[in-house]
């Protein structure tokens, strides 16, 4: 297991690296760069800026430059922010994309997995009509329009909590909800089904016949072995809801860094580009790696040598 | 990822349009007369200490980020602009009609020399956010900063009047007559040395404490304007930070802020707040009644509305999606003000004038685009009923514009408009114009005379994502229904504003282009000169004509301003006749205002929220 684990680890440095790469490749393929600014600027001021970033070099060589930063730890400058470096505004706004993404986590699964059980266990009947009928509404409603309502609703007409910020916990219901619905539809999905396919297997009948009380079947045996599959799907969840969501923390002004994915690629900010897709691509690789590991632990089937 | 897609499909239409330009986004078609117009330079009435709340704090939205840099000589944006104005004061600012007063100047400069020498005093016992004095040499810091080659600040040009900038600067950075003084040209490196030594040759001197002297190259009329810009605000030393051999300063944290103004920052937590506390030194102006201005961050204009709707800000700039719903509410339609801005939409025309902005066209006789005849583009604008336009695609909120110059600069607008709306002329205007560009029938087509058909594509270029779909639709629309151009014969398309801004600038690839503008300060030369003079940066249609830049010189060098103000107006007069873009309106921003919000001095220089160019005079009353 050991071993295991230490061959995954170390595979996530050319992981990394690849996508580093093709990413960096297409941020220079697009048209425009970080100075065009609305007023036209000097020729000369163009290319000091060229030269400061050293985007006069040849791609190739620009992108030497940034891994050997990247292992110093320095993701270099931000092109947009003159007097902040990438790595200080990751380091202010990492933290609350984590903590929003956590909480919205925990939200999901303790909504999203009872949900899907309790479809389960009422197949064809109400129950199951009524949780699949939510878990469908919620895939279909993309999360701005979540938000919106719940805005509206909750804090222009109720005023119950504020529009947007990040400043204690009346600030953090709305988000976490309006960012945890759709993935409590989807872990709702996949538990159900998951739920279904275990009921018909064999060793459910046989534990049911031998008089097992059905929570005892559940809890014990039909739960275990439906969550595999669930399991797989909440690694990537669980990395794109802690890498910040851009709709949601636009949205509801969260300082996170949800909103320089999109803001750093309109704004040519390469610097910003590459950290964020860098971390991302981490978060999703390393929580592969531990789904992986955790299947282990939920499977005694399963063995890694 | 399917959800990476729709949050950038949702982020499109987050992301506004980067500083300068209405960018006022569409309302739904629907006729929405103005609410409460507040004419420029009005205040609501302010309170004399009794039913003054306890609490004299200030919540306001500022932008959907943090603001770029608050580094006064690199700012460019107009959260960077706002958030400065109200921590700094120049040497000069404006009154509530935009006429220039002393700020942090004892009174308006001494101009000798022919208007090449103007000397300043400060005032007495001037000091900054952290007590230490306000001195002449502070001024000297920022000019030199300002231009500094080896800083490359976007508005550096702006110092190319100051005697000595171009030696320093040169034709790369802006500046005519020189060279610009590189080590090595091919690297675009510089010698520090060098530069330092020229920097310090450059004609703005400080002979004592409390005089300031700034010697120019030649007289320019609107130097008091640049003395009152962003650009100007005095540098601490304590700011200056060494790097590479020049002064990169120090403005990333609210320690490191030492300001000049009524108010100073107390904290800054990035993109989500900046918090503005009374400046305790600030002895040039009457003390605030403010004592705490709350920034917000992040979010975006519409989150914003309802965060004004819930109580949570005084007052809010409504975007264009929302104008009509805010009007009907009969909750809001009493909070509304409605403020003329120094904004202007207006939509270039390739002229042609500059050889290497010239789209091609096949149908012409010289091969060159259509725009290029003057009576085409003639036709083209008188086509436009503009106060429709207003109405349908910008809310009913704007003027007509029929020129470059906006209302609410002193003495402005000029009413001259020779191509006012009308069908019939504009028609006649396009016959004229196809006989002059030589326009054949088509075989092709079904008629057997030429008409604007037989023209071929026009090529019109906007940006996605900032709401200008309905007016160009509008504008298309027109003129296929009064000039008679065919459904096709519109390629229009848009690009992202990265994209869309150097194809713009190219100007070889649209034969019309949308585009936009925002007065830096409130002057005629800079709503002319720096759009229009022939071969400026700014300068996509192209126009070049040696009267028009002549006249710009003349006028800027005037000394009396009514001679001046007389050469700007048949400046932008022949500029009008030429007709090289359409000008179509001047904007008007829509803004909501707490009933307890007093004080307000609303100008049409307001940056982000209303009044924030007097934040001084703001009270909260009691509610």
């Amino acid at each position: 297991m050991g071993t295991y684990i230490l061959k995954r680890v170390l595979w996530l440095i050319p992981v990394v690296f690849a996508v580093s790469a093709i990413t960096f490749t297409l941020m220079h393929m697009v048209p425009g760069g970080p100075w065009s600014s609305e007023r036209a600027v000097s020729p000369g001021v163009q290319a000091k800026i060229n030269k400061q970033y050293g985007l006069d070099k040849p791609i190739p060589l620009q992108y030497v430059d940034w891994v050997v930063s990247l292992a110093q730890g320095d993701f270099g400058p931000s092109f947009r922010y003159a007097d902040r470096s990438v790595n200080a505004i990751i380091a202010d706004g990492l933290p609350k994309s984590i903590q929003l993404g956590v909480m919205a986590f925990i939200v999901a699964v303790a909504l999203g997995i009872p949900l899907g059980v309790f479809a389960a266990l009422g197949h064809n009947k109400a129950p199951d009509y009524a949780a699949t009928g939510i878990s469908i509404i919620g895939i279909a409603t993309p999360s701005f329009v979540l938000a919106i309502l719940l805005v509206v609703l909750f804090s222009v007409v109720l005023k119950w909590f504020p529009t947007g910020g990040w400043k204690g916990p009346e600030t953090w219901v709305l988000p976490v909800i309006a960012l945890a619905g759709y993935q409590v539809a989807v872990i709702a999905r996949y538990t159900r089904a998951s739920m279904l396919e275990v009921t018909r297997k064999d060793y459910i009948r046989t534990a049911q016949s031998k008089g097992l009380r059905s929570r005892a079947v559940v809890t014990r045996h039909m739960l275990r072995n439906a969550l595999i599959p669930v399991v797989t799907i909440l690694g990537p969840i669980f990395a794109f809801l802690v890498t910040g969501s851009f709709i949601i923390e636009t949205f509801f002004g969260i300082p996170g860094i949800g909103r320089y994915y999109v803001q750093g690629i309109a704004g040519r900010d390469y610097g910003m580009i590459m950290a964020t897709t860098v971390i991302f691509a981490l978060a999703v690789a390393v929580l592969n790696v531990i789904v992986d590991v955790l299947y282990a632990f939920i499977d005694p089937r399963i063995r890694y040598s | 990822m399917r959800k990476r897609l729709v949050g950038i499909l949702a982020s499109v239409a987050v992301i506004a349009a980067a500083c300068g330009g209405a960018t006022t986004s569409s309302a739904p078609p629907a006729s929405t007369a103005p609410g409460t117009s507040t004419a420029p330079g009005t205040s609501t009435a302010p309170s004399t200490g009794a039913g003054l709340a306890a609490d004299q704090t200030l919540r306001i939205y500022v932008g959907a980020t943090d603001p770029r840099s608050l580094n006064p000589q690199q700012a460019s944006g107009s959260d960077e602009i706002s958030v400065l104005g109200g921590l700094h004061r120049g040497l000069l600012y404006y009154d509530k009609d935009l006429n220039m007063v002393p700020a942090l100047a004892e009174a308006l400069p001494e101009v000798t020399d022919g208007g090449k020498t103007l000397t300043f005093k400060l005032k007495d016992g001037l000091k900054y956010s952290n007590g230490d004095p306000i001195v002449a040499a502070d001024f000297v810091r920022s000019f030199r900063k300002l231009a500094d080659p080896r800083a490359a600040y976007d508005y550096g040009y702006e110092a190319c009047y100051i005697a000595g900038a171009k030696d320093v600067m040169g034709e790369d950075f802006g500046c005519v007559g020189a060279p610009t003084p590189y080590l090595d040209a091919e690297a675009g490196t510089f010698d520090n040395a060098v530069i330092d030594g020229l920097l310090a040759k450059l004609g703005v001197e400080a002979p004592d404490a409390k005089t300031l002297v700034v010697r120019l190259e030649t007289p320019v009329v609107f130097i008091n304007n640049l003395m009152a810009m962003w650009i100007s605000y005095p540098t601490n030393e304590k700011n200056v930070k060494i790097e590479d051999g020049y002064d990169k300063g120090q403005y990333g944290e609210a320690s490191d802020l030492i300001t000049s103004g009524p108010f100073m920052m107390e904290s800054w937590a990035h993109n989500s707040e900046m918090v503005l506390v009374q400046n305790p030194n600030w002895t040039a102006g009457p003390k605030p009644t403010l004592t705490k201005i709350v920034m917000t961050f992040g979010g975006d204009p519409e989150a914003a509305v309802a965060s004004y709707e819930r109580g949570d800000l005084d007052s809010v700039v409504v975007p264009g999606t929302s104008t009509r719903r805010v009007f009907e509410d009969p909750n809001l339609k009493d909070q509304i003000k409605d403020l003329p801005q120094l904004s202007i939409s207006y939509y270039d025309f390739a002229t042609c004038q500059n050889p290497a902005k010239c789209p091609p066209s096949t149908t012409t006789a010289d091969g060159h685009t259509p725009l290029a005849n003057k009576n085409f583009r003639i036709a083209l604008t008188r086509a436009v009923n503009k106060q429709e336009l207003i109405e349908l695609v910008y809310g009913g909120l704007g003027t007509p514009a029929t020129g470059s110059v906006m209302p609410g600069i002193p003495g402005w607008p000029d009413d001259y408009d020779p191509y006012s709306y009308d069908v019939a002329a504009a028609q006649a205007a396009m016959a004229t114009a196809l006989t002059e560009l030589g326009i054949k029938d088509r075989a092709d087509d079904t008629d057997e005379v030429v008409t604007v058909q037989d023209v071929g594509k026009l090529k019109f270029g906007f940006n996605c994502d900032a709401g200008h779909t309905p007016r160009v639709n509008y504008l298309a629309g027109t003129w296929r229904a009064n000039l008679g151009f065919s459904e096709s014969q519109f390629d229009i398309s848009c690009t992202d504003f990265a994209v869309f801004r150097t194809e713009r600038r190219e100007g070889n690839k649209y034969d019309i282009t949308r585009n936009g503008w925002g007065a830096d300060f409130p002057h005629p030369d800079n709503q002319l000169r720096d759009l229009f003079l022939t071969g400026v940066g700014l300068n996509n249609s192209g126009y070049a004509n040696p009267a028009f830049d002549a006249l710009i010189a003349q006028a800027s060098v005037e000394q009396d301003p009514a001679k001046s103000k007389d050469l700007y107006v048949q400046a932008q007069r022949l500029l009008v006749d030429d007709a090289p873009v359409v000008w179509l309106n001047w904007a008007t921003t829509r803004y909501l205002v707490k009933p307890y919000l007093a004080g307000l001095v609303a100008t049409a220089s307001d940056h982000n929220n209303i009044g924030d160019v007097f934040y001084e005079t703001m009270q909260i009353l009691q509610h």
